[in-house]
């Protein structure tokens, strides 16, 4: 007697990633089987019309989020952007059967083909600034662009609660300030690459230290241009860490989710 | 298991990765720490949540507080009130980091100024 | 110093341990990628297991809750000037 569970076996489809219809089918053909996806699973592609997903048969359950797994997810995909046009998908998109992953192509098309072609023939860079020194505050005033003018406190310090509230308003301006600054970075930044064209996401002080993180969005084949124009950039702030990583798959100018994550920040 | 293709992504590294990497990890966005994250912690893991939460809160109010203060439109009552409210406010959140147990760092709170969110 | 090459960590070294800084910045930058961003397919038959970040969900739930509780306390602060007269302040 066959036990139940033997008798049910789900085998779901992860998707990794997007590819425009059509392509190459032979190259394609190759590298997926060249190549394995997670828990050494085979990499094969579902099509609508106008869409190619690439997917790999998993038993849902092995899908959990390990650091394995997610490398051998990120390896697919980096070894199909070196020769395709792609849109990554977040790990964890399984769908029933080859049918769902069709309709959900075909859901889809239309903000997916836009999103293709905005990605085409491009890689992202992410481009990280630490200030150099721990204590921000005291070597910020002296920066290229900081504010000079001092703001006179707004009332004397003459109870607990007032010292207090000037406690908190001198933090909040020195914040401000570095905000500004960084912001102000953020531009200069945007100026110095354009002749790149390229697309830009900013995130402002993600951290006091960290005071930008920018992801770029530039035409292949421009590697080491862009590391020699961040490295002159780099060499104009001597009290700034930068920290260059790249060449990525767009994984950061999808347009789903349509939440409004798709806009440069201010 | 297959040896992986050395695939260089550090492209410019001026400063130590040892920094870069103990703030990612500092503030909390490591991806690795949600990986590693351990589900018998589920209980402190929920007090972490919320506390989080009621932090961000916090500092919010005290964020718009200080414009309103700085707007220069309040008077020296509502002032003194509401440097009180916000002494009383930070206190208690002192008081609830203690009772869990938790630090300004297990809370995150190292996210740096709020300016993206209002 | 971090003189070995830039190599994406494999499974055994993490488990050996001998992963460097540099492998680490790396793990992260890719990581954060595949967890964090890329498409999100949502459909009837797709079953996701996808993190959701949760206290992401809960600033967006939070954001709007803010002005409430601003109101809250406004109101609380005018209640109390009611009923104590404008001296008594919060209680001490």
């Amino acid at each position: 007697m066959v036990p139940m569970q033997a008798l049910i076996v789900d085998m779901q489809y992860l998707v990794y990633a997007i590819l425009p219809f059509p392509v190459q089918f032979a190259p394609l053909a190759e590298l997926l089987a060249a190549n394995h996806g997670i828990g050494h699973s085979k990499l094969e592609t579902v099509s609508s019309a106008e869409l190619i997903a690439i997917t790999g048969k998993v038993n849902h359950q092995k899908v959990i989020s390990s650091t394995e797994n997610a490398l051998a997810y990120a390896r697919v995909i980096d070894e199909l952007f070196r020769l395709y046009t792609l849109l990554p998908v977040r790990y964890g998109t399984v769908a029933n059967s080859r049918e769902a992953v069709v309709s959900l192509l075909k859901k889809h098309t239309h903000q997916l083909h836009q999103n293709l072609d905005e990605v085409k023939n491009r890689e992202e860079f992410s481009l990280k600034m630490l200030w150099k020194h721990e204590g921000s505050y005291q070597y910020f005033r002296g920066q290229p662009g900081a504010a000079k003018k001092e703001v006179p406190i707004p009332f004397p310090a003459d109870s607990p609660q007032k010292t207090y509230l000037l406690q908190k308003i001198r933090k909040h301006r020195q914040e401000n300030a570095l905000v500004d600054y960084a912001e102000q970075l953020a531009n200069k930044l945007e100026h110095w690459l354009v002749s790149f064209h390229p697309t830009f996401r900013f995130k402002i002080m993600v951290s006091q230290r960290l005071i930008l993180d920018a992801t770029m969005l530039i035409k292949k084949g421009y590697q080491q241009d862009v590391v020699q124009a961040i490295s002159c950039f780099q060499d104009r702030y001597p009290d700034l860490h930068f920290l260059l990583t790249g060449p990525w798959p767009p994984y950061n100018f999808v347009k789903l989710p349509n939440d409004g994550t798709g806009q440069k920040s201010p | 298991m297959e040896q992986d293709k050395n695939h260089h992504k550090i492209l410019l590294n001026r400063g130590t990765l040892h920094e870069f990497d103990k703030e990612i990890k500092k503030i909390g966005q490591a991806a690795l720490t949600r990986i590693n994250a351990d589900p018998a912690n589920a209980d402190s893991g929920l007090a972490q949540l919320v506390l989080t939460l009621v932090e961000l809160i916090r500092k919010l109010i005290e964020k718009q507080a200080i414009q309103r203060v700085e707007g220069g439109s309040l008077t020296e009552e509502e002032i003194e009130r509401l440097g009180e409210t916000l002494m009383r406010l930070e206190m208690k959140m002192e008081e609830l980091k203690k009772t869990f147990n938790l630090t300004d760092n297990d809370l995150n709170i190292n996210l740096g100024p709020l300016g993206n969110l209002l | 110093m971090e003189s070995r090459p830039n190599k994406i960590p494999t499974h055994q070294d993490m488990e050996n341990n001998v992963v460097d800084r540099s492998q680490e910045v790396t793990l992260h930058e890719i990581l954060d990628r595949v967890l964090n961003k890329g498409v999100v397919l949502a459909g009837d038959l797709v079953i996701s297991v996808a993190d959701i970040d949760l206290v992401y969900v809960g600033v967006r739930v939070l954001l709007s809750s803010v002005e409430t509780l601003e109101r809250i306390q406004s109101d609380k602060q005018k209640e109390n000037e009611h009923m104590h007269g404008p001296n008594a302040g919060i209680n001490r």
